[in-house]
């Protein structure tokens, strides 16, 4: 018999019992919950609920699981916790919350960890939120949302926010509230979304976070107006503020997160800041600063304003504010005591102070202008306000009827240090004091008439022998050429290569002369100011006439297609006096030396006679004869009836007890001194500029549209007002009239497409 | 350039542009209008010459005083008439009070008009085309100033400028007057450039009668700018 093979049986394996979903929720499932939210040791083994959960689930139970447990979630939280947070409500709710939340997070863990396969498998199929997830909101709307009794809209969240804001601002006044509580309140509010649509961000950044930021301003914004109320020190409140920003970045690092720390930031800036600095750095402040040079007070200012991050900077407004109404003080002060003659201590005043002023400004603007990184171009702006008033002076001295200018005022000062001998000051410290004026010739508008103002008083440096040193004479005029450009200074040099000509031309006529030495400046018409260039002739004592014919003609025989024109105005002679009481040299100019040869002899003319035999004009004599009958050095004449007053038929004969303490005497001319002549020849410069600039303007209008051949008004005016703004500033009224003349002359035509088009005629 | 060859060749100034529109050409163009006022002459001069020498006798080539009413009356209209000015344009007078004879055969030539009643229609059609077409208007007013400023001079006196200005601008702009006695006020001579944008800122004011939309930054004649401030500073 084979063996029998041994039977295999195959049984058809036994289908898992099936767990009934009520039985097992209630009998083990729910009470291993409650265990759990009351932090309660429970017997039943993870592995045992867990596997309860997969087979409930993979029965189909999970959509009613999940409800379950919500339901039961809700009912605990309602029936256990609601009593117990409303009775905190009036007591320190943020630490219970803080507390509860704690146990809850920790409650929600373990939830999570035996319900994980409801979380695996039921909530991604149906895409429902985890159990944790619904957990939280759960607790919000059972506990954070619950209402509170006998307050119409009021809900638990409501006094925690308001209790949160409270531990904050407490902290703000000096106060330690228990940070750990708020933190753990911040960090729920954060993890809990607001809504449950997906759109909403969490409670926090939708709720509290708005509050804080608000209540920042609420905080602030009264601290700000009770320091100013008190009348607190300004920088006393600047410091304050500076350390509200500072307390306030630290303060966030313990429990607020890093947006609305940033955000606090930025309100305090934007809002706080922004208001307080132009309350506080007023303008009667920022003149006291500003006198008193309280740099440091400014910059902490400045620093506090740049947090701001406006464009423009109400400080740097401030202190232009002040450089104008300083400028204008200086102004009006020199204007009033202003009086045209003897002019020099106020001139100096007036440029002295406003080189202070200058200076102030300019390094504040440098700080400034640092302390914004360049985000405000603080020197610019307040330079460009003081420059506008400072070439307010102009219009200024109108207003008062004071006939004066800056450009003259300024070429004056220029004047008086540069016929300074050496000695009295230091060649490095004229130097420096001569760039430094530079900075206002640079503000100045009307730069075309300070040339002609500075050339006037330099023909009569040049011309009445004052000049102290070529170097200096040549430093302001290096920093003019630098400024405005080579064609500005053209004028000056040209002046100075006529007087080194003239100088070596004599030389030479000396050697071919043997009459008087004599020396004879030869300038240029075009380049000297037109009252030196007019022709002005004396008669002159016979051995000067011959010099003078004697050099015209060498001159001419040296030189080919020159006229000459004599201007004896700005002539001297030295004379040699003998008297009974000793032998005397007399520097005199031109017209009284006329009128002291008539008396040679002893005689007796009168006034009228002398202005017959001289040439020179009656008008001319009273302000020649004065110095030689009344000052008492150089009382040369004597007349008669002996009085002050100069009349025509006022006898003068030789003072022949002449006598002086010292061998050599000046006789000063008063002309070109009296306010008439400076008067008329301020018109006259007047005219001058205005014929120039006219000049100026049209040859810019021309040169343009050479170029261009066509072009918009607009276009053109803004293209000519550039050319010339080194020179002087061309309105567009001016530069309007200017065309119009262009047009009636024919150089330009309007299109006939468009009338504000011009067209170039070639 | 539609002015260089209105010059050359004698034509109206518009025709000329007419001309390079069509022709984009500078030559061209005005070879074609040289042709067409040669055809056209060649038609009119026989016409027109017996005409014309009843105003210049004794085969002068302009008028004078005496013939210059003649010419003017015959056409039936006033000396005073504005219409006196288009015809002037159309005929394309060298100086006031002046007709010459080609250019009044090319005028009527263009007009198509060979005998007086046909002139007479022509002026009336002139008359009515002065008054209603603006573009028109702006082209004889244009014509004005060189038409009625003495030969060499640029600048045309006040008192001459405001009778033209009283007959030509009074009826059509309520600024007119007002601008007649600012300019009578101040004595200004009147340049070519003020007399033609004169007219421009009248049209302007059509729009803007209180002024205060005028800008001066605008590439207004300085002198209007002048009047606008004193309308503004005295408003009437």
């Amino acid at each position: 018999m084979r063996p029998t093979r041994p039977r295999i049986k195959i049984r058809v394996p036994k289908k898992a019992a099936t767990l009934d979903l009520g039985e097992t929720w209630t009998d083990h499932l729910q009470p291993a919950l409650r265990h759990i939210y009351d932090r309660n040791p429970y017997l039943l083994s993870f592995e045992t609920l867990n596997n309860a959960v997969y087979r409930l689930v993979n029965q189909q139970h999970g959509r009613a699981l999940y409800r379950r447990y919500g339901d039961d979630l809700r009912e605990y939280l309602v029936t256990s916790k609601a009593d117990g947070a409303l009775e905190n409500t009036s007591g320190d709710l943020i630490s219970y919350i803080a507390r509860l939340w704690t146990d809850f997070v920790f409650s929600m863990k373990l939830v999570g960890d035996i319900l994980r396969y409801l979380n695996q498998s039921y909530c991604k199929e149906a895409e429902v939120a985890s159990v944790e997830q619904l957990g939280e909101v759960i607790f919000r709307d059972k506990i954070l949302r619950l209402e509170i009794p006998n307050q119409v809209d009021k809900k638990l969240e409501n006094v925690l926010f308001d209790q949160a804001i409270a531990a904050i601002n407490a902290e703000r006044r000096g106060g330690l509230p228990d940070s750990g509580a708020l933190k753990k309140v911040i960090e729920m509010l954060l993890s809990i979304p607001f809504e449950e649509s997906g759109l909403s961000d969490c409670m926090y950044v939708e709720q509290l976070e708005p509050m804080i930021i608000q209540s920042t301003v609420g905080f602030y914004a009264p601290e700000v107006d009770k320091l100013i109320e008190t009348s607190t020190p300004p920088e006393q409140i600047l410091e304050e503020i500076d350390g509200w920003l500072c307390r306030e970045k630290s303060r966030g690092e313990r429990y607020l997160p890093r947006s609305t720390r940033e955000s606090i930031q930025s309100v305090l800036e934007t809002r706080i800041v922004a208001d307080a600095v132009p309350r506080i750095v007023t303008s009667p402040i920022v003149a006291t600063w500003m006198e008193a040079s309280e740099m440091e007070l400014i910059k902490l200012a400045a620093n506090l304003e740049k947090t701001t991050n406006n464009a423009t900077s109400i400080i740097v407004d401030r202190i232009k504010e002040w450089a104008q109404s300083t400028q204008s003080a200086i102004n009006q002060s020199a204007l009033s005591s202003y009086t045209g003659k003897g002019a020099i201590p106020i001139v100096k005043e007036w440029v002295d102070k406003t080189l202070v002023l200058y200076n102030s400004i300019h390094n504040v603007g440098e700080e400034i202008y640092q302390v914004f990184e360049g985000r405000v171009n603080a020197t610019t702006t307040v330079i460009s306000g003081w420059a506008d008033e400072f070439n307010k002076f102009d219009t200024t001295a109108v207003q008062s009827k004071q006939n004066i200018t800056s450009s003259e005022f300024l070429a004056q000062y220029l004047d008086d240090i540069l016929k300074k001998s050496p000695k009295t000051r230091s060649e490095p410290d004229m130097e420096s004091a001569l760039s430094n004026t530079a900075v206002l010739y640079e503000a100045l508008m009307d730069k075309d008439r300070f040339n002609k103002d500075y050339r006037l008083l330099l023909a009569r440096r040049l011309l009445n022998n004052r000049i102290q040193s070529d170097e200096l004479e040549s430093v302001f005029v290096d920093r003019m050429r630098r400024i405005s450009g080579p064609s500005s200074t053209a004028n000056i040099e040209n002046m100075f290569k006529d007087m080194q000509i003239s100088k070596e031309f004599n030389q030479k006529f000396r050697k071919a002369f043997s009459g008087v030495p004599t020396q004879v400046n030869v300038v240029r018409n075009n380049f000297w100011p037109s009252s030196v260039t007019k022709e002005k002739v004396v008669s002159l004592p016979p051995t000067l006439d011959e010099a003078k014919h004697a050099f015209e003609d060498y001159y001419l025989s040296q030189t080919s297609g020159r006229k000459l024109r004599w201007n004896m105005s700005f002539c001297t002679a030295e004379l040699t006096l003998r008297v009974p009481a000793g032998i005397y040299s007399l520097t005199v100019n031109v017209g009284p030396l006329a009128v002291l040869m008539l008396f040679q002899g002893g005689e007796r003319l009168t006034i009228q006679e002398v202005s017959e035999r001289t040439h020179i004009e009656f008008a001319e004599l009273e302000r020649i004869i004065p110095p030689l009958v009344f000052a008492p050095k150089s009382q040369l004449l004597r007349k008669t009836p002996n009085d002050r007053k100069i009349l025509p038929s006022d006898t003068l004969f030789f003072n022949t007890e002449f006598t002086s303490q010292t061998p050599r005497i000046r006789i000063m001319n008063v002309s070109g001194t009296s306010k008439a002549e400076s008067d008329r020849q301020r018109k006259e410069v007047s005219a001058e500029v205005q014929g120039d600039r006219s000049m100026a303007v049209q040859a810019a209008i021309v040169r343009v549209m050479k170029a261009r051949k066509e072009m918009s008004h607009a276009l053109l005016v803004e293209q000519v007002s550039l050319i010339l703004s080194k020179q002087f500033r061309a309105s567009p009224g001016s530069i309007k009239r200017e065309i119009g003349e262009l047009i009636d002359t024919e150089y330009l035509r309007r299109s006939e497409a468009d009338p504000s088009v011009y067209i170039y005629i070639s | 350039m539609a002015q260089e060859i209105a010059k050359s060749t004698g034509c109206l100034v518009e025709e000329a542009e007419q001309a390079l529109q069509a022709e984009n050409n500078v030559v061209r163009a005005t070879k074609m209008i040289a042709y067409e006022i040669d055809l056209r002459r060649k038609r009119y001069v026989p016409v027109l010459s017996p005409i014309w020498s009843r105003y210049a006798p004794g085969g002068a080539t302009t008028t004078d005083y005496d013939g210059t009413i003649e010419l003017v009356r015959d056409l039936g209209v006033e000396l005073d008439d504005e219409v006196v000015l288009a015809l002037a344009y159309e005929l394309q007078a060298p100086q006031l009070g002046v007709f010459a004879k080609l250019p009044y055969i090319d005028g009527w030539a263009r007009w198509s008009c060979s005998d007086l009643p046909a002139m007479i229609k022509a002026t009336s059609v002139m008359k009515h085309k002065i008054k209603e077409n603006r573009a028109y208007f702006g082209r004889v007013y244009r014509y004005v100033f060189p038409y009625i400023v003495s030969e060499g001079q640029r600048m045309l006196p006040i008192d001459q400028a405001v009778a033209y200005w009283t007959l030509l601008l009074v009826p059509r702009y309520a600024i007119a007057e007002r601008w007649i006695a600012f300019m009578t006020e101040k004595n200004y001579s009147v340049s070519r450039d003020t007399w033609n944008m004169a007219l421009v800122f009248f049209e302007y004011a059509q729009n803007d009668p209180t002024l205060a939309e005028y800008d001066e930054n605008l590439a207004w004649p300085a002198i209007i700018d002048d009047f606008v401030d004193s309308v503004r500073d005295h408003p009437s």
